[in-house]
């Protein structure tokens, strides 16, 4: 009766404390903040060399100027509107997709929905 | 360290010691309290190959709710299936490398959070509209569907529409996992939708929402039927 009871209590310890003893067990992560890496295109004369949209912006909600650029495009036809967010003017900056995209994708866990081999359309531009 | 993250780190160790410490409790009470009696709902399992059946019918399929009231299974299921889905979700901000198997369910765009909320709604307006199930009603399971709507609020509103820089929320997390706390990010829907699951988890042990441990030592569903082979005999029962 009792062993019963420890054994109960011990499955729900391990359970509940599951995140801290595998990351007890893994170790450091902290350090391992991933460290995206640019290669900046150089800015045509009178152009400001930056991103399309503010950094901290880009970071939260590049997936969602992308998704709403695609469906604009390529099913209401405005390319010429939303020329500035193709994936094409990305990748001038942002040329390799495994330094680049799959740096911080990789470490959150989630899949870019843009390369060929999760469904999406585009060929990554350098070898994975 | 600013003094939003040291409040926050604070405030999140305390919830989570009080989620574990009186989970835990709770689990230590239910399982040392003596069940004198055998009282299987008939009809059961006549040894314990069976029993494990039929609590993995009760827990992961709601046999006895399927069978009593079907408009609410289907909600309850729903509700719970989306829950399951959403934490499995959440889990790649809790280890370090994402598994392979969790990045692949995660992979999925299913819009569960919708789900979860719809049918959180669904089972709140069933206590209202139903007659008996709104005299049973206490005021602890609005609360609780209220308190998990919002929740589902605020992780919608995050995802879709007012979105916050996930790395920076992994960084948090993993911080705290680590006991190396990081800063917190401050984007208002994050911090509301992350207050909420503290208070939440500092409530937990003392809810109904027990029955996820609890439904484990329901003695009407773990018991064998075994009453005329064995003598059940519970051990404080025993003369010394």
């Amino acid at each position: 009766m009792k062993m019963k009871a420890i054994t109960a209590f011990l499955v729900f310890l391990v359970i509940l404390t599951l995140p801290f003893l595998v990351s007890a067990v893994n170790g450091d992560i902290l350090s391992q903040a991933p460290q995206p890496k640019l290669e900046k295109a150089k800015a045509p004369a009178g152009v400001e060399n930056k991103c399309v949209e503010e950094v901290p912006y880009m970071r939260a909600n590049h997936m969602n100027i992308l998704k709403t650029a695609r469906v604009q495009v390529v099913r209401n036809g405005l390319r010429e509107k939303y020329k500035k967010y193709s994936l094409e003017n990305c990748f001038t900056c942002h040329r390799n997709r495994a330094e680049f995209c799959d740096k911080c994708h990789s470490y959150a866990g989630v899949e870019p929905g843009c390369f060929g081999d999760r469904g999406g359309c585009h060929y990554a531009n350098t070898k994975k | 360290m600013s003094g939003l993250t040291l409040l926050y780190t604070l405030f999140a160790y305390v919830a989570i010691a009080v989620f574990l410490v009186g989970f835990l409790a709770r689990i230590w009470k239910y399982a040392t309290t003596p069940s004198p009696l055998k009282i299987p709902l008939t009809p059961a399992p006549v040894n314990s190959v069976g029993v494990v059946y039929r609590m993995v019918q009760e827990v992961g399929f709601f046999k006895s709710l399927f069978y009593s009231n079907r408009i609410i299974w289907i909600g309850g299921y729903l509700m719970h299936i989306a829950l399951l889905i959403t934490i499995v979700k959440h889990l790649r901000f809790f280890f370090k490398t994402t598994p392979a198997a969790l990045a692949w369910i995660t992979s999925f765009e299913i819009y569960v959070g919708f789900i979860f909320f719809g049918a959180l709604a669904f089972l709140f307006l069933m206590r209202l509209v139903i007659d008996r199930t709104y005299y049973l009603s206490l005021m602890q399971d609005y609360v609780l569907l209220i308190f998990l709507m919002l929740i589902a609020a605020t992780g919608i509103l995050t995802k879709y529409y007012v979105r916050t820089d996930i790395i920076k929320v992994k960084q948090f997390v993993m911080g705290l996992v680590q006991f190396r706390p990081e800063a917190i990010p401050g984007d208002p829907i994050f911090i509301i939708h992350f207050t909420l699951v503290l208070l939440l988890l500092i409530y937990f042990p003392f809810s109904k929402l027990m029955h996820s441990g609890g439904i484990f030592f329901s003695p009407t569903r773990n018991q064998v039927d075994d009453a005329r082979e064995v003598r059940h005999v519970t051990p404080w029962a025993v003369k010394g």
